[in-house]
């Protein structure tokens, strides 16, 4: 790397899902070029992992799935300038699932 | 042979009871649970009858799945006019009892007049009894259960028990229904209802009428696929966690109500998931009828100042409301309140609500602790909220006050604390999140006619009818036409007799009904059998006084966040236009919200026209359709 990363955090299933971590969560650091956004990113992790397809980002459709979230720098992604946002280094992106229900 | 359906009719005042069969006409309409609900209270419930008139009427009824091997589907839903709102409710428990119902050949009970005193409904093979209950006076639920088990030497899994606590005895605006440990049927007051009623308990003995079934072979081809798609429902974590499991996520995400929604930032949130409860505390699965999804469990604390304690795993809402909205970030204390509050028999939702806004006021001053009878509420004091719960239950004191709820008390207070209240202005309790950062929850549970939600369930969820998912989940405009494409499912799936967590594909859901009513049935009809309850509803709520300015959130409801992830963005901008476009969307005009005549003809409701152009001319709308 040359230092050009920004931290992608799993949390909770996603994180069991897509990482084997548990589900306090995994944060890799991951390399990212230059002019990258969040939808550039979305789409190369979908491209490396059918299940991050199918879980997170359907690139066909541009659209992130229905149980997952996406926060930039602790701003939910579609205040934060959604899947167009600019990535700059030392980003935190956390992926997070999107349902909680009950009575 | 085809499907058939009998009512239990239960009259209070008189004692009698008489079962009653369901026109094949009506059950094809209106097939069970909340449409039958409906039905009845249109039919029955006219102008005039007030929420605590014994007139009203609960109709409990469960629907064809129930008692079926389908996952899940021991389900019933309660119908009737609540003080929340002054308008109609609708809210649903799995459990026991549906299945236990339809074992002795009743699909579902009309409960009418009002009882000389607290009285018990039982049911077994030798027939049906009114029973006294005054024994049973402040009983809570848990003890209740428990009693009634006892005296007829049964188990829970032979004998369903639901009832009321003390709350709905003593007509506490946000009485809840509960039973078979731990399911309640919380909104809109449905147990102060059955508390004016003088209903205490409702026990139904394991029968052996066994379910209709249509096609045997058929239905055995979906049980299991339409489990899995359970099981792998957002991502597997409710079957791994129950919904506990999604407090962090609404935490992180920005929707978990954190302190009567001053603030969207809690550290403590791995504290009260339920990750936490589930991996720390002793727990064993309880399931409902069938239910391979065994989300329910009974629990023991194992550390903190409440270890031994001893209930049942609370769902989300109860650890969001009893945790987080109040400031609990101790596990076993959170286990402990949601547990109390089932048993005292309240709606936790308002509650969390109640209590919250009550704990703020305090912090702020605008309430002293002499007018809470010297107690002082303060963040994470679970002692404090277990004193107040006490109070609110009783009536007791300032209990008498917060029992009407937070908006009646907010109001009766006025000033500042009435901006504090977090409530929907038709007077229902929005469920326990922070819908300021899920816009289309709060949109829905003030525009619902069901006394909560009626559209969505923990976000749009559109992806089980094989709709594409928000793109932006604050874009007003995708959320309403989303909503008017969803609208209709949930009062489908609530007239089954089936938990939502088991029925998580549409499709294969509506091919299993299909297979087990035998009707000619698919996706577009069961919507337009939804649509047709939501419609009924509306109409009903319209003639019992429903002002449709009220469709709006509170002051602090639709406030802006001040920090956390949603910080900043505002929903009463868009408010307006919302409210236009989502009534055109759904073939509403769009001054009232009132079903087109057109719309009433295309869901089989043209008898309506006539009622909807009355009330039209009482109010001086002209018709203006989107």
């Amino acid at each position: 790397m040359d230092g050009r990363t920004i931290k992608l955090e799993y949390y909770s299933w996603l994180a069991t899902q897509l990482k084997g971590a548990d589900e306090s969560g995994m944060t890799v650091e991951l390399p990212i070029e230059e002019h990258a956004t969040v939808r550039t990113l979305l789409e190369r992790l979908a491209a490396e992992n059918h299940k991050f397809e199918e879980l997170v980002y359907d690139p066909g459709a541009d659209r992130v799935k229905e149980y997952a979230t996406l926060i930039l720098n602790g701003r939910t992604i579609e205040l934060a300038g959604g899947l167009d946002a600019p990535l700059r280094v030392g980003d935190h992106l956390l992926l997070l699932p999107g349902f909680s229900g009950g009575a | 042979m085809t499907l058939t359906a009998r009512m239990l009719r239960v009259d209070l005042s008189t004692g009698r009871t008489d079962t009653e069969d369901v026109p094949p006409d009506v059950l094809t309409k209106w097939v069970g649970g909340t449409g039958i609900g409906v039905h009845y209270l249109m039919q029955e419930v006219p102008p005039g009858v007030a929420w605590d008139d014994p007139e009203n009427r609960v109709i409990i009824a469960t629907g064809p799945l129930a008692n079926t091997r389908v996952s899940g589907t021991g389900l019933t839903s309660a119908v009737f006019k609540g003080p929340m709102t002054d308008l109609a409710g609708s809210t649903q428990a799995n459990g026991y009892l549906g299945a236990f119902l339809r074992s002795q050949g009743l699909d579902g009970l009309i409960i009418q007049g009002q009882a000389a005193a607290l009285t018990r409904l039982h049911i077994d093979e030798n027939g049906v009894k009114l029973l006294d209950a005054t024994k049973y006076a402040g009983l809570g639920v848990w003890q209740l259960e428990d009693t009634i088990r006892a005296e007829e030497n049964l188990t829970d899994k032979q004998l369903s028990v639901f009832g009321i606590g003390p709350a709905g005895e003593n007509l506490v605006k946000f009485a809840a229904f509960i039973g078979d440990r731990g399911h309640v049927a919380s909104h809109n007051g449905v147990g102060a209802v059955l508390g004016v009623k003088k209903l205490k308990a409702i026990s139904v003995k394991r029968g052996k009428v066994r379910p209709y079934i249509a096609d045997n072979a058929k239905l055995n081809e979906l049980v299991k696929p339409l489990f899995i798609d359970a099981k792998e429902f957002g991502g597997g974590s409710l079957y791994a966690w129950g919904t506990a499991g999604g407090v962090s996520g609404a935490a992180r995400g920005g929707w978990l109500p954190i302190k009567n929604y001053t603030t969207s930032i809690f550290d403590e949130h791995e504290k009260i998931n339920g990750q936490y409860i589930r991996g720390n505390f002793e727990w064993k699965s309880n399931p409902c009828w069938a239910c391979q999804m065994a989300c329910c469990k009974t629990m023991t604390v194992t550390e903190g100042p409440y270890a031994g304690y001893q209930g049942e795993e609370p769902e989300y809402e109860g650890m969001a409301s009893m945790g987080a909205q109040i400031g609990v970030t101790e596990g076993g204390a959170t286990v402990m309140l949601a547990n109390e509050c089932d048993s005292l028999g309240f709606d936790v939702n308002e509650l969390g609500w109640v209590l919250g806004w009550v704990t703020e006021c305090v912090e702020k001053g605008v309430i002293t602790p002499e007018q809470l009878d010297g107690l002082r509420p303060s963040w994470g004091d679970a002692e404090t909220a277990l004193a107040l719960m006490k109070k609110i239950s009783t009536r007791e004191g300032c209990g008498d006050w917060l029992a009407e709820g937070v908006m009646r008390a907010s109001k009766q207070l006025g000033g500042e604390a009435a901006d504090m209240a977090i409530y929907a202005q038709k007077g229902q309790s929005p469920r326990s999140h922070d819908h300021r950062g899920r816009w289309v929850e709060m949109f829905d549970t003030c525009t619902s006619n069901t006394g909560t939600i009626e559209v969505t369930f923990g976000g749009a969820q559109t992806e089980r009818l094989g709709l594409a998912p928000l793109k932006d989940r604050f874009d007003p405009i995708e959320i309403v036409d989303q909503m008017g494409k969803l609208n209709g499912w949930h009062q489908f799936d609530d007239c089954l007799g089936v938990c939502r967590f088991d029925f998580t594909n549409a499709h294969r859901g509506v091919e299993t009904v299909a297979a087990v009513t035998g009707w000619d049935l698919d996706l577009h009809k069961a919507m337009q059998i939804g649509r047709r309850i939501s419609a009924q509803l509306r109409v009903w709520s319209f003639l019992h006084g429903m002002d449709p300015a009220l469709e709006r959130p509170s002051t602090r409801y639709g406030s802006i966040p001040v920090d956390g992830p949603a910080q900043g963005a505002n929903i009463m901008e868009h408010w307006d236009s919302m409210l236009v476009r989502y009534r055109a969307a759904l073939g509403y005009d769009t001054d009232l919200g009132l079903p087109l005549p057109e719309t009433l003809r295309e869901l089989d409701l043209a008898e309506l026209i006539p009622v909807v152009e009355q009330i039209r001319q009482q109010r001086g709308a002209a018709v203006t359709a989107g």
